[in-house]
Formats: structure tokens, sequence, C-alpha cells
């Protein structure tokens, strides 16, 4: 026990700019998520047949590729082909490109859960394609889906360990701690408070979400 | 030489790939009787695994891109600057090369493809390390004095004297018949054009060298 407290003691530096750096990947990579992932969402609903399809390309393509293959083509591939991407710029971007294609799953479902009744008379009402999609459908889709939307910020945290250990070499969280590991061979120790680290970030979104969820609960 | 003292032994050899991180957890799990993985011998690392005597003597390089603007460790800080995770050089160029931007990732290839894409400046290793990706990519090239000197011994699970006793022997052997020679030819030697003798160097010697 003793020694636990000794290894986060000695090595606080590194795990909490691992921890920091974590947080950053996180946050920017669940705005890329939210915004892509409504925008290809909405694709998905149009009412014109090709515009859902583009939507579904989307969807396909990065569900279909493993985040690791993304963040090797976006980075490695991206500046062989002369353009010079910085490695948090892939990194966010795969990370976050990737988790939108299931934003947008899950948001397509809620979508389909707003009875067609309201859109139907939404429409009947004179409002535009738009208005109904923006004012009706998009707000009760986004309250049916925030469980839905929790699991997925969840996987995206543990995903967000993949950067760190590929080819992009960002000194997350999990890198930290193999750094700690490989100076001081406590293996146990090190991958411990990385564990711990991971639990405090998923922690906090299964709280948050948890409370988005009792506050915009749909009182039926 | 792995397979020479295989032989020695009476058994076929089974290689197992292993990187810098994972060699010595390899060892203590039982997953590998035997470390050839060019490990340098060094103090922090003997309290965890045994060593044979030396069987080769490395020097630290720092290798660029022909043109760059770095010409020697002076220059690395400011810089980003490629090597694996667990080795050596990790603490080396903490130490060295203050100010330089550490990237480590778990292998050297994975170094060789960030400075083809120019995604670090620099790598730093091992000599034997550097030329062999100098020799898939002629672009690049080794720059200033060697930074370090590094002993390489096979690793060897902690107070199994024993083993440790028979592979010096056979190490001892191929050193003095003449292919210890013919194997450095093969795979440094050729590419290099620097001659080299088998190391005399003494383990203890090895363990103050690299500290």
């Amino acid at each position: 026990m003793n020694e636990l407290w000794e290894v986060l003691e000695r090595h606080l530096p590194e795990f909490s700019s691992g921890f920091s750096v974590t947080v950053r990947l996180v946050a920017i990579s669940f705005v890329i998520a939210m915004v892509v992932g409504t925008l290809v969402a909405a694709l998905r609903v149009a009412p014109i047949k090709w515009v859902q399809r583009v939507g579904g390309v989307y969807v396909e393509t990065f569900r279909n590729i493993p985040l690791l293959v993304l963040l090797f083509i976006s980075f490695a591939g991206l500046r062989r082909a002369g353009i010079p991407v910085n490695a948090w710029v892939a990194g966010t971007a795969s990370l976050g490109l990737y988790t939108a294609a299931y934003v947008a799953e899950a948001l397509r479902s809620g979508v389909f859960a707003v009875s067609k009744g309201q859109i139907e008379a939404s429409l009947s009402l004179g409002l535009t394609y738009r208005q109904t999609l923006a004012k009706i459908v998009l707000p009760q889709a986004f309250r049916t889906v925030i469980p839905h939307l929790g699991s997925l910020v969840i996987a995206m945290i543990k995903n967000s360990a993949i950067i760190g250990v590929s080819l992009l070499a960002i000194p997350d969280l999990l890198k930290e701690a193999r750094i700690v590991d490989s100076r001081t061979f406590e293996t146990h120790e090190a991958f411990f408070w990385a564990a711990v680290g991971y639990l405090l970030l998923t922690g906090m979104a299964t709280f948050g979400f948890r409370y988005l969820e009792r506050r915009f609960a749909i009182r039926r | 030489m792995g397979k020479a003292i295989a032989e020695e032994l009476g058994v076929k050899p089974k290689l197992i790939e292993a990187v810098s991180d994972n060699r010595i957890p390899f060892l203590e799990k039982g997953t590998a009787d035997l470390i050839l993985s060019t490990m340098t011998i060094n103090k922090e690392r003997d309290t965890e695994i045994d060593f044979s005597e030396p069987y080769y003597i490395a020097r630290g390089r720092i290798l660029v891109p022909k043109g760059s603007d770095i010409k020697g460790l002076e220059d690395l800080p400011g810089k980003s600057v490629c090597t694996a995770l667990g080795s050596t050089y990790e603490e080396t160029l903490r130490e060295q090369a203050k100010g330089a931007d550490l990237k480590l990732v778990d292998t050297y290839s994975e170094c060789l493809e960030l400075i083809q894409n120019e995604a670090v400046d620099a790598v730093s290793t091992d000599d034997v390390i550097l030329t062999g990706m100098i020799t898939q990519d002629k672009n690049l090239q080794l720059v200033g004095k060697p930074l370090t000197t590094e002993p390489y011994g096979a690793g060897i699970k902690e107070g199994d004297t024993q083993f440790k006793a028979f592979v010096d022997r056979v190490l001892r052997k191929y050193k003095a018949d003449g292919r210890w020679a013919a194997s450095y030819q093969k795979w440094v030697g050729r590419y290099t054009n620097v001659k080299q003798e088998p190391p005399t160097t003494s383990l203890k010697e090895a363990l103050e060298i690299s500290g």
C-alpha cells in the first residue's frame, strides 16, 4: 500500500501532466464529435435521398476503420502527402470524427423515437423543415439519447489512450504511466494510477450525464 | 549468436520479438529465457536481471536528414527527438540535451517513419540501429560525436548463475573462433566500413561505463 503512494508522490508531475493532456484530448475530441455527429445525423434524416446517402457514407467510413488505422492515415499518411498536420490535430480529429459516426447513429435513433405525428403537425402548422428539425425533433432526440451519448463519451475517454500508444506519441496519461514504468519497473503501481486517472474521468462523465438525464427527463 | 547458444544447449531456439519496454518483463515472466535485444548493460537493469559479459559495444549517435541544421548534441534543445520508450536514451537525452522535445515511441521503425515524414527533427539511439535506418533511407546521416558508450549484454533471469556461466562460456568461444567477426561484418561492418574487434570489456567495467 505504501509503495503505491510512494510511486504517486515521486511521479506526480508525470501523472498530472499526462492527466491534463488526456483531459484536453478528450475535451477537444468531444466538441468535434458532437458538432460533426449532429450535422451527420441531420444529413441522415434529411428528406432527400442523396443527402441521406452522404451521411451514410460518412458513418460507414468512420465506423469501419479501426481508430489506430485512422490515426496512422491522418498523421503519417497526410504528412507523406505533404500536408504537415501536427500530432494534436491528427489525434483529436481522428478521435472526434470516429466518435462522431457513433453520435450520428445515436441521434438518428433518437430522431426516429420522435413520433411522426409531431413532425406532420409541425410541418402542417407552417414550420419549415429546418425549423421542425431544430425546434421540435432534435431537442427531443437529444433528450432521448442522453444515456446513449453518455456511454459513447465513456468509450471515447478510453479510446483516447490509443492516441498515446500510436505513432503520434502524445504524452497522455497512459503514455506517462508507461514512461514511469519503464524508468522504475514499478509496473503495477504505474498502471494502477493510470487506471485511477481514467476512472476519475469516466466517473465524472457518468455523473455528468446522469445529471443531464434527470435535468432533461421528458415528463410524459 | 542466439542460435550459437541454443546449439550449444542442444535445443532449437524459439525467437520472440520484443521491444525495449517489454523485454525485461518477458524474462521475469518466463516468456523468454534469454534476451538478445541490443540491451545496454546498466545498474538499474542489473537489479532486475543478470547480464552476460558484454558482447558488443555500441555508441550512441544522432541521426538527422541530410541538410538538417542539427550538427550535434548542442543543437538538440528546441528540436524534437525520437527514441524508444524504455531505452537508455530517454534518460541520456533528458540529461544531455535539456530542452529537447522527446518523442517516445514503442519501436525504432516508428522513429524512422517519423523522421522520414518530418514529424521529428532527429532520432537518437545506438549506432547499429541508426545505420540500419540509413541502409533503408540514404537521405539520412549521422552527425556529432558519440554521446554514450552502450555495452550490450545478454539478459538472464536474476539469480540464474548456472545459465549465466554457460552463456558467458559460449560467448567467449564465439568471440575467439571468428564467428563474432563474421557476424559483425555481415550485419554492421559492411554498412559502416568500420573495423571492430570483439569487446574485451568485462561486465564490471561495463556497469561502470554506463552507470
